[in-house]
């Protein structure tokens, strides 16, 4: 079941807090202004400050998928989860399910929004987010790709919030001592 | 279940892409820019980073991870299109810049008092008639004078005398005065009789033809100054190639020498004291080769290679590749796997974190003795060296002479080369290496003097005091000292220092980066991968073919000292050498002179026109500026500024009207970065990513949406903006270099001649030159495939004038395909890890005789000749004594009173004033705030969210705090970029009260709202209503299709109202000693609770 699908790899000691993702995702998406299909949480402690992109943890188990009362999200094969912009209504509910408030309602287009890691440029493009960043903190594949394999394999990767059973894929390195 | 209407926000088409170049802050990464079709109209849809540009290196699927390289330069356009570069999120966000609301669209003209805030439409004949032969405000009455009256050469011919003949005489004989009044033999009598002599031969000359000689010049008795001319000054604040070389040349071909640019407000304390140790302003450490880096005063995504290139440095640290060591009173924005050190030191006090490292470098034999041992070039290259050092000249270390070097002549060897020791006395060409550590007498003619070797004289300041001591000063740790100085070790010398502003800007900034450069001397990094670079060449793209430089085009003969004083030395003016000759004091001058500032300084422009030193002003044009707000206390320029005695003439070149531009009499929209912008071609900033020649070329991405304000003689269309503006001032003036085959062709166009009659024509030439060299230097190639020039055609809005450079544009094209010129890193070092580049000097200085022989303007004392701790301190000293520094400012602003020093610093995200529009950035950090380390604040009582007031020596503010470790105890750090009043609309600033009542009473007397005609701007209205939407969701539909208040323009405060000012020059903004940059760093205050909350607008505190 966990065949070759999408993952996201996010190296938190590169992130800088530039914001590059953030722009490049609100002009790629056309994201209103004040909404976030991406962001970058900032914490200052002693002596240190860590940037923690986040997006859509594109999952297996998807809460916002069962959530949805009109089969409007739904899970490609390739992992992806995505909305049918014809079909939404608007009405929230996945906003509500989703564990890592990844999802927002769009107040320009009037339906459920979030990140798409970039569905209408991958494979042949990157997703935005991924190629704005100066510090390639945010890097993307097939789970059978060397660009992920390698990092995967070498640093000490984890997900957040694996207690939901939500099966998040998007996946973080250097995410130690940051509380 | 109503399925609710679903709004696509897609473009119509996927559209053009333009290669080009970004303006978001001074760095010049490339951009990709794609524009679309919405709603019938061209819309700037998404910017992001070009892969041919060394800065924003190439990604693919393939290659995510270490982005260190650009696309060979050779890659077919077509296949680089499938590649692309990082950029950061300004350089994306410009799209919020092009379409700003508060844009001006036309030209306007003041209807009411200065400042009133009034303007009113007028026609662009309008604006150039009244500028050239003067204006009357109607609804005041006053008279403006027109640049006419000013333009002495254009007098001359008018009255029939060949206009150059007459200046380039008239200066010949002043050159004559001045040699009569350096020479110590002649008189008093003499000087004024030669005076007198001038004055008498050329009112007679003039009068021949009906002028008089205060026609032409500004004071007949004092010839020095200049011709009226000089009266018009000519301020740039952010300029960007090819913009500034096209108003330079304007300005000389008006005859002015105030070509002034904004550089104490950027980084003029580095620039300055670079220039005194390496000959050159600009040097900073090879990133991509480093294996150490000492980051010191250099903001994080600050400086260049700016946000995007600083990515490189942030990877190279997190893959474990380099080490940083980051000096700074704020933390680095990530520890990358700790291999970026944060080193907390105290503002002002870099020199003296230099001198404890330097003292153990020197301790532990941590230098490159053989190259430092190198008496002369020539014995440094045969060695194998760049260049040498002078660490073994001697310097005569008593009497009248002393700081001066030793010359071979003082002790009998008939030249005036420097002597080292080298067994004996000798001079430096006589010998290959000479004794670096030398401390001894010598018999020269004028008795036995005591001479030390320039790194001798650096070894004793660096032991005049303990490593425990020189950390007691900064407060940096000395473990941390003996920690670096190890990793210098292991790395030399493929290490060295990033130095910036936070080091620069300070009143001894000149003195810290020099100390700290000495580190990059002694391990011997000059010119070399990982070490100290300069910038990289670029084409030849002023003069290869068609002839555009700033001068030598038939310009007016000019001369005299700048209104800011730089580079010129009082003890050459001819109002020293009267004084002297009276016998009277020199000193003090009535203002500082800079002669060792490369630059130019905003506080000496305004303090000149103010006391009319050393001339008054007449006019001032002032381009893309904002030194009210810019500047340290800044606010003070609004006396200058609202007094039309002082400044009778004040136009603004811009695209809103701020903070300064706010007094100004006309107004000239200019366009922005993305249309014709500062369009054309410049070099990028140390080390320019390393390689041996780049270059960005900017063209429009999108026509101008400012006023079509005609056609030129050539049929090209003209858009009001600085461009056009100055082209059709400088033709109605008839002034030389424009108009009909006013550019000469040089080269294989030697003889021919070419029209310059609007912005298009002189850039085109300007990439024509830069292409047909590149093809020289075979980079661009002998030939240019189809699909090349197609993809330019088809994509580029420049395309359609490619009829002014028929014969290049196919070269053109492949550069413009690329945006720009550039060499690739590989192939910028020799086997030995030295750079291609020529050296850009023959010497590097432990020791400057020219520094040592400079003076105070204020006590005529001598500078101290080389790197030292000094404190930070007023120009002159508030008493008595005689100095060549001044009262250091702790003596004033003791700490007992003053226990903080507020620093403004930079970041990725707001790097200056000009921020207000990026609202994806906005949306994240829509405030700023005043970020307090916690032990301060548990001192204190404050928590996060809690409103203080923050009370310095020249008033308060009032200002949320947020409570983190992220800043060193005894500092509060405002990020900079927010804090704006005037921006088109007028927001009266509530957050700040000042002490000097006069400046306070002129921020009291500011309009409020807004008051332009509605059709004088805003070019978004016209946008497709989604976008509008999309752009500007959480605003007030007012502001994007009015011109409404929006809050998130004028957010935050800024620092700067409250900043430092130098009371023993008249309390103007307080400058740097030898180089006139502004003081930023070193605001002394103290925290009071104002039992306020404030809601952060965001949940986390993001800066």
């Amino acid at each position: 079941e966990n065949g070759d699908r999408y993952v996201y790899v996010v190296d938190v000691s590169k992130c800088y807090g530039c914001l590059s993702c953030v722009a490049a995702c609100a002009a790629e998406n056309n994201v209103p202004v004040g909404y976030f299909r991406t962001w970058v949480e900032r914490y200052a402690m002693n002596g240190r400050v860590a940037f923690v992109p986040k997006i859509c943890n594109h999952c297996d188990n998807p809460s916002c998928v069962h959530a949805c009362p009109v089969n409007a999200t739904y899970k490609t094969e390739e992992g992806l989860v995505l909305i049918d912009d014809e079909i939404c209504i608007g009405c929230g509910a996945c906003i509500q399910a989703c564990p890592y408030g990844a999802r927002f309602r769009n107040p320009v287009k009037g339906t459920a929004d979030k990140c798409t890691l970039c569905n209408h440029r991958i494979p042949e493009r990157l997703p935005a987010c991924v190629e704005s960043c100066p510090t390639s903190a945010r890097v993307y594949g097939k789970m059978s790709d060397k660009a992920v394999k390698e990092i995967l394999s070498k640093k000490n990767a984890v997900v957040l919030k694996a207690y939901t059973g939500n099966e998040p894929h998007t996946y973080y390195v250097s995410l130690t001592g940051v509380e | 279940l109503v399925k609710p209407r679903y709004t696509e926000v897609k473009p119509d088409s996927v559209g053009r892409i333009v290669h080009s170049a970004c303006l978001g802050c001074n760095v010049r990464c490339g951009i990709r820019v794609n524009v679309v079709q919405r709603g019938g109209m061209e819309v700037v849809e998404r910017i992001s980073g070009n892969p041919y540009h060394v800065y924003n290196r190439y990604v693919s699927k393939e290659k995510q991870s270490r982005r260190y390289e650009p696309l060979p330069y050779n890659t077919p356009i077509t296949e680089g299109l499938k590649y692309s570069g990082t950029l950061c999120a300004r350089g994306e966000d410009g799209i919020h810049y092009l379409y700003d609301p508060y844009r001006i669209i036309v030209p306007l003209k003041r209807a009411g008092p200065r400042g009133s805030g009034k303007f009113k439409p007028i026609t662009w004949e309008q604006l150039i008639n009244e500028v050239v032969n003067g204006g009357v405000i109607e609804e005041t009455g006053e008279r403006l004078p027109g640049l006419k009256e000013l333009f002495a050469y254009g007098i001359l011919s008018e009255a029939g005398f060949d206009a150059n003949a007459v200046l380039s005489e008239m200066k010949k004989d002043v050159d004559a005065i001045m040699e009569i009044a350096k020479d110590d033999t002649k008189s008093y009598g003499e000087l004024t009789e030669a005076i007198n002599n001038f004055k008498a031969k050329w009112s007679a000359k003039l009068g021949e033809k009906g002028l008089k000689l205060e026609d032409i010049l500004i004071d007949p008795d004092r010839p020095d100054l200049g011709t009226k001319a000089n009266q018009l000054v000519y301020m740039r604040g952010r300029g960007q190639g090819h913009a500034d070389y096209f108003y330079q040349r304007w300005t000389y071909a008006f005859g002015s020498v105030n070509w002034l640019r904004h550089t104490s407000s950027c980084q003029l304390g580095y620039y300055a004291g670079n220039k005194i140790w390496s000959g050159y302003h600009d040097v900073q450490a090879d990133p991509i080769g480093a294996k150490l880096l000492l980051m010191v005063g250099a903001q994080m995504g600050r400086l260049h290679p700016g946000a995007t290139g600083q990515g490189l440095i942030v990877e190279r640290a997190a893959e474990g590749e380099l080490k940083v060591y980051y000096v700074n009173p704020t933390a680095p924005r990530t520890t990358a796997n700790g291999n970026i050190v944060w080193v907390p030191i105290r503002p002002g006090t870099d020199a003296a974190f230099a001198m404890a490292l330097l003292r153990v470098m020197f301790e532990r034999g941590y230098y490159d003795a053989e190259f430092l041992s190198y008496a002369n070039t020539d014995a440094a290259r045969k060695a194998g060296y760049p260049l040498n050092t002078n660490a073994s000249w001697l310097v005569i270390w008593e009497g009248d002479r002393k700081g001066e070097f030793l010359k071979g002549e003082d002790i009998g060897l008939g030249s005036d080369n420097p002597v080292v020791y080298a067994g004996s006395f000798v001079t430096n060409d006589s010998v290959e290496k000479a004794e670096i550590f030398f401390d001894g007498y010598v018999e020269t003619k004028e008795g036995k003097r005591r001479v030390k070797s320039a790194l001798q004289i650096l070894k004793e300041e660096c032991f005049s005091r303990s490593v425990e001591e020189w950390c007691e000063i900064c407060g940096v740790d000395v473990a941390v000292i003996y920690e670096i100085a190890e990793e210098i070790r292991k790395a030399m010398p493929n290490c060295g220092t990033i130095v910036h502003r936070g080091a620069g800007m300070h009143t001894n900034g000149e003195y810290n980066v020099w100390a700290l450069r000495c580190i990059d001397m002694l391990i011997g990094n000059i010119h070399r991968k990982g070490g100290l670079m300069t910038r990289a060449s670029h084409t030849n793209y002023n003069k290869e073919l068609y002839y555009v430089d700033k001068s030598k085009f038939g310009e007016p003969v000019r001369w005299g000292p700048p209104i800011d004083r730089h580079k010129v030395a009082y003890e050459d003016s001819l109002e020293y050498w009267m004084k002297k000759k009276r016998g009277e004091n020199p000193y003090p001058a009535k203002r500082p002179w800079y002669p060792l500032t490369p630059e130019e300084s905003y506080t000496e422009m305004f303090a000149g026109i103010a006391e009319e030193y050393p001339y008054p002003i007449k006019a001032l044009i002032m381009y893309y500026a904002n030194p009210v707000l810019s500047a340290n206390f800044g606010v003070k320029f609004i006396e200058v500024l609202k007094d039309t005695s002082k400044l009778p003439l004040f136009i603004a070149i811009t695209t809103s009207i701020n903070e300064t531009f706010l007094y100004a009499d006309y107004i000239v929209p200019d366009t922005m970065y993305l249309e014709t912008g500062t369009m054309g071609i410049n070099y990028l900033y140390a080390t320019s990513a390393s390689v041996t020649l780049a270059e960005y070329w900017r063209s429009p991405a999108v026509m101008p949406m400012t006023q079509l304000v005609g056609t030129c003689p050539n049929g090209h269309p003209k858009y009001a903006s600085m461009w056009e503006f100055l082209i059709d001032i400088a033709l109605k003036l008839k002034m030389p270099g424009y108009g009909k085959g006013a550019v000469k062709g040089v080269g294989a166009y030697d003889g021919q001649k070419f029209d310059l009659y609007c912005a298009w024509e002189y850039i085109m030439y300007v990439f024509a030159n830069a292409a047909m060299d590149a093809k020289k230097r075979g980079l661009i190639p002998e030939t240019v495939s189809d699909e090349e020039v197609d993809f330019v055609e088809k994509n580029y809005p420049i395309a359609r004038f490619k009829d002014i450079v028929p014969n290049e544009w196919r070269y053109v094209a492949y550069g413009l395909a690329r945006g720009g010129v550039f060499t690739r890193y590989e192939d910028s070092f020799d086997e030995r890890g030295y750079s291609k580049r020529k050296p850009w000097t023959d010497t590097v200085y432990f020791w400057s005789e020219k520094l040592a022989k400079a003076r105070n303007s204020v006590t005529g004392e001598k500078f101290y000749g080389g790197p030292k701790y000094l404190p930070p301190a007023t120009y002159a000293p508030l008493g008595t004594e005689r100095r060549f520094y001044g009262t250091p400012l702790r003596e004033i602003y003791p700490e007992s009173q003053y226990p903080f020093l507020v620093v403004p610093p930079g970041s990725p995200l707001f790097t200056k004033h000009r921020s207000m529009f990026y609202y994806w950035l906005k949306q994240v950090m829509p405030e700023n705030f005043a970020v307090i380390n916690p032990e301060d604040a548990e001192k204190l009582g404050i928590e996060s969210g809690d409103v203080i007031k923050i009370v310095t020596p020249t008033g308060e503010l009032e200002v949320v705090a947020a409570v983190e470790p992220t800043v060193v105890k005894g500092t509060i750090a405002i990020p900079v970029g927010m804090g704006r009043w005037a921006d088109s609309a007028v927001k009266k600033p509530a957050y700040f009260r000042l002490n000097d009542g006069s400046v306070a009473a002129l921020v009291s007397e500011l309009p409020d709202g807004a008051s332009l005609p509605s059709d004088a701007v805003n070019p978004v209205k016209q946008l497709d209503e989604t976008k509008k939407r999309i752009l500007f969701t959480k605003s007030d539909r007012r502001y994007y299709d009015d011109l409404g208040i929006d809050s998130w323009r004028f957010s935050g405060v800024t620092p700067n109202v409250v900043a430092c000012v130098d009371t023993s020059l008249d309390n103007w903004p307080l400058l740097s000693w030898i180089g006139a940059a502004q003081v930023y760093f070193f605001i002394p205050a103290k925290v009071e609770k104002t039992g306020k909350r404030k809601k952060f607008e965001m949940p986390n505190v993001w800066w």
